[in-house]
């Protein structure tokens, strides 16, 4: 990893390590600003949190394709009749 | 788990004119939230129960828990992230208890994978590679399943709900009933399970 620096901002390893919840947007105001200082100055960084993003998304995008079945569907009216 | 689905009284049921009419109405409206929720409801409950038949007989479970304890959804608020909790709820209390008595499946402590280190690596740190262009293409609905599917419960849970579902880390807590950093440690842990796995497939060829 490079070390680039900004005065204000993490170091890379300091920005990885909150890589899922930046991504996750769980981080709060102050800590998302100090990854977003870091990023604007890390090349690195910025690509491999980029794929990070691109690889989950990926994830959701071929893993929610399911349709429920016709035979389920058609239980599930019955038994909300039946409720 | 009674607490956990909300705590609005069912006094606005009285406002529509008496109790069978309250009753249809109620039907109705949970119907139209439902319907649209099914295809969603089914695929988690696949991803959690890893069956079709499972999955069906938890979507339906869920479906009549649900209606039991709608009169507590705070109207307004995420539907989809309510019928989720209260299926995480009915899995863990019930489908878990089938499985512990089987195997049980802990996650293997190791080195964290990177695909995106593993595909630099691999290519010897060519200065024009695109470890994206290279490695999500690879990755098909049947290999990306199977990595999930293969993560022990508590984890897969957790996985689903974020990664396939999109619920807050707020949200899954409730859901899972575990504490905030619970869910983090978690997630982190099948995320990383999930792409050691998927790194393995694509090398013994799998991916598809």
């Amino acid at each position: 990893m490079s070390t680039h620096t900004h005065p204000d901002s993490f170091t890379c390893q300091q920005a990885f390590q909150r890589l899922y919840e930046y991504l996750d947007r769980a981080l709060g105001p102050e800590e998302e600003k100090l990854v977003r200082q870091h990023l604007a100055v890390c090349e690195d960084c910025v690509r491999h949190f980029h794929f990070e993003e691109q690889l989950l998304t990926t994830i959701r995008e071929r893993c929610r394709t399911g349709r429920a079945p016709e035979p389920l569907r058609r239980k599930i009216a019955q038994l909300i009749e039946g409720l | 788990m009674q607490e956990s689905l909300g705590s609005s009284v069912p006094g606005h049921r009285l406002d529509c004119g008496g109790k069978v009419a309250c009753e249809v109405d109620q039907k109705r409206e949970f119907e139209a939230l439902l319907t649209p929720l099914l295809d969603t409801l089914y695929g988690a409950a696949l991803r959690m129960t890893r069956h079709h038949d499972d999955a069906a007989d938890l979507v339906q479970d869920t479906v009549v828990k649900g209606y039991r304890f709608f009169h507590r959804f705070e109207r307004g608020t995420n539907f989809k992230a309510w019928m989720l909790r209260v299926m995480t709820n009915l899995f863990i209390n019930q489908y878990r208890k089938a499985e512990k008595q089987g195997e049980h499946v802990e996650l293997e402590e190791g080195e964290d994978v990177w695909i995106w280190a593993k595909a630099w690596e691999q290519a010897g740190n060519k200065i024009n590679f695109d470890p994206a262009e290279y490695v999500l293409s690879k990755l098909g609905e049947a290999t990306i399943c199977a990595a999930i599917e293969a993560l022990p419960a508590e984890f897969r849970v957790v996985v689903t709900l974020a990664d396939i579902e999109e619920l807050s880390y707020e949200e899954i807590a409730e859901a899972v009933q575990i504490p905030i950093g619970t869910v983090k440690s978690r997630l982190y842990r099948g995320r990383k399970q999930v792409q050691k796995l998927l790194w393995e497939y694509m090398q013994e060829g799998r991916a598809a």
